[in-house]
């Protein structure tokens, strides 16, 4: 079961999240979603298909404002600021990583990939970007596999090397928070396995929002699970507690689907 | 006789039309092309790359420069203005203004570019560009092979670019990067094989265009590199000494037949090649 686990009277919330909407144009997606995220414990969202989880996810670092007709309401706290509030919406990107279901290498060397970020944060100096790619990727535990190649397209790597090296990216940023929406669902069992065990290792360092299908990944990864359904939260709490004894009964027949 | 065999037959019979249509233009395409290298290579010499129009009365043949270099800065101006707009305009459409009203207003408009003959680009040009100036010029010459172009690049730049996937611009702007940053460094990045080949076949397109010079370019006799002048071109000048009454002129108008075609050919070889690189190279999406 799930690794380091702590009750919540002696966690530091990093993001708090109060009465939050999020409406597609006229349909309303979330609804009424309160809950608090943890200093470096993983959080997991799970839920049935189309419940919610990627739009929420997509609200901490305010992805819908890439497209047009998407509402707010309520807050998300962070740093005693509302993050729907931001208007700097560059600077608050760079402060949440995120991390999509299908890879997304950019077109680019291994390296380049990794210093974009940054690059795009105004580091310049060489000695400086080629020691903080050579971190993350040792983060990300890639760099034994990439450190002989690191010139070429980052396109040649497999899914889960494209997928570590993603996660390499944006921790070469040094964000506060982790957001990864289904991260190895489109991997195999090894490569996933992999995956697994980095969000283990860098909750030491980044606190991680993590969406899953899959109830086995939570259980063994999260501190946190929130259970989602229609675009409500349902249930959050404890990993342990949440799958052993649900206070709901949606949250009950959902978990115990898995577990038969 | 069974239905079987009918339904072979009448298959066959099909197989049979189609071929025989498939082989008549195809040989007349052979036929074509093979007439051009023959003659063409028949009456390729140093001095056509080298000299000038002489007069049809001279015992020299003369050559081909005034037109070749008339046609290269004709075509590369066109291509300093034509492809750069293009691309821009459909960076447009496929970017900011994908959902702006005025999208379906200039993709409406270009589509129509498309489909406008040459000549009636040519007519237009000359209105607006050889017209109020009083003279022809390389100049207004360009300015319709960039029209001509324009439509072609933008349709291609604008497809090219949303081929690429919405995650991979996602994750540009999720680490913070401002939107032409997202369009420079990855979009352009990912489209750019497709881009490439498109402006290749929009150069290609224009290398051989004939009409729409007639009326702005139009021709001169003389080597020139001034674009405010009339300036010859290697079609306009095929067109004329392949009309002419003398051996030497015609002779030259199969060298610059051949060349013209040479280059064209190598033009779409070489964006198949590009086309064949980007689907063949599995890791290059
Ligand atoms: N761009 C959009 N415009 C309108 N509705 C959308 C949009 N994206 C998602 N939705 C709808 O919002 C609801 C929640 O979708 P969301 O993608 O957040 O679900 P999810 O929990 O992540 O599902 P899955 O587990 O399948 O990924 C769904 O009903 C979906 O159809
Ligand atoms: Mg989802």
């Amino acid at each position: 079961m799930a690794i380091g686990r702590v009750r919540s009277a002696e966690e530091t919330t990093i993001l708090s999240v109060r009465g939050l909407n999020f409406f597609y144009g006229n349909t309303q997606v979330l609804k009424n979603v309160t809950m608090d995220i943890y200093e470096g414990r993983v959080t997991a969202l799970i839920g049935p298909s189309g419940c919610g989880k990627t739009t929420f996810l997509r609200t901490f670092n305010r992805m819908h404002d890439l497209y047009p007709g998407n509402r707010y309401e309520g807050e998300i706290i962070h740093n005693g600021e509302n993050l729907l509030k931001e208007e700097d919406l560059i600077k608050l990107r760079s402060r949440l990583g995120m991390v999509f279901q299908r890879p997304t290498p950019f077109p680019m060397s291994i390296f380049d990939n990794i210093a974009y970020g940054l690059r795009l944060g105004g580091l310049r100096n060489r000695r400086e970007i080629a020691d903080r790619v050579e971190k993350a990727l040792k983060d990300a535990a890639l760099w034994n596999e990439v450190e002989e190649r690191l010139k070429h397209s980052a396109m040649g790597l497999s899914g889960g090397q494209q997928q570590r090296l993603v996660i390499a990216r944006a921790l070469a940023v040094e964000p506060e928070i982790l957001l990864l929406d289904e991260p190895t669902s489109a991997l195999d069992p090894i490569a996933t396995n992999k995956i697994e065990e980095l969000v283990v290792e860098l909750k030491e360092k980044v606190s991680i929002v993590m969406v899953t299908h899959n109830m086995h990944q939570a259980a063994r990864l999260s501190d946190y699970t929130a259970f989602m359904y229609l675009g409500e939260l349902i249930e959050y709490g404890g990993t342990d507690k949440l799958f052993t004894q649900p206070q709901e009964e949606m949250t009950e027949r959902y978990v115990r689907g898995m577990f038969g | 006789m069974n239905t079987y065999s009918y339904r072979k037959l009448k298959s066959a019979l099909w197989m049979f039309v189609f071929s025989v249509f498939a082989i008549i233009g195809i040989a007349f395409l052979a036929f074509i092309t093979v007439d051009v290298f023959i003659n063409g290579i028949a009456a390729l010499s140093p001095m056509i790359f080298t000299q000038d129009q002489v007069p049809p009365f001279m015992p020299e043949l003369g050559g081909l420069r005034f037109a070749i270099v008339g046609h290269l800065i004709i075509t590369a101006l066109a291509i300093l203005l034509g492809i750069p707009l293009g691309i821009l305009a459909g960076t447009f459409l496929a970017e900011y203004g994908k959902n702006s009203r005025i999208k379906t207003f200039i993709t409406i408009f270009s589509d129509m570019m498309l489909s406008i003959p040459s000549i009636v680009i040519g007519t237009f040009v000359y209105a607006i560009a050889v017209v109020p100036f009083g003279t022809y010029s390389a100049l207004a010459g360009s300015l319709a092979l960039a029209i001509i172009m324009f439509p072609v690049v933008l349709r291609i730049t604008e497809d090219m670019m949303n081929l690429v996937p919405k995650e991979l611009r996602e994750a540009g702007f999720a680490l913070g990067a401002p939107y032409y940053k997202v369009i420079f460094s990855i979009v352009y990045r990912s489209a750019a094989s497709g881009i490439i080949t498109g402006v290749i076949l929009a150069i290609g397109r224009v290398a051989g265009e004939t009409a729409p010079l007639l009326f702005t370019s139009f021709n001169n006799n003389y080597f020139t590199t001034d674009l405010t002048e009339p300036m010859a071109s290697l079609t306009v000048t095929i067109f004329n000494y392949a009309g002419s009454p003398y051996e030497n002129w015609q002779s030259l108008a199969w060298a610059g037949a051949f060349i013209i075609t040479a280059f064209v050919l190598f033009i779409n070889i070489v964006s198949r090649l590009l086309v064949s690189w980007r689907y063949g190279n599995d890791g290059n999406r």
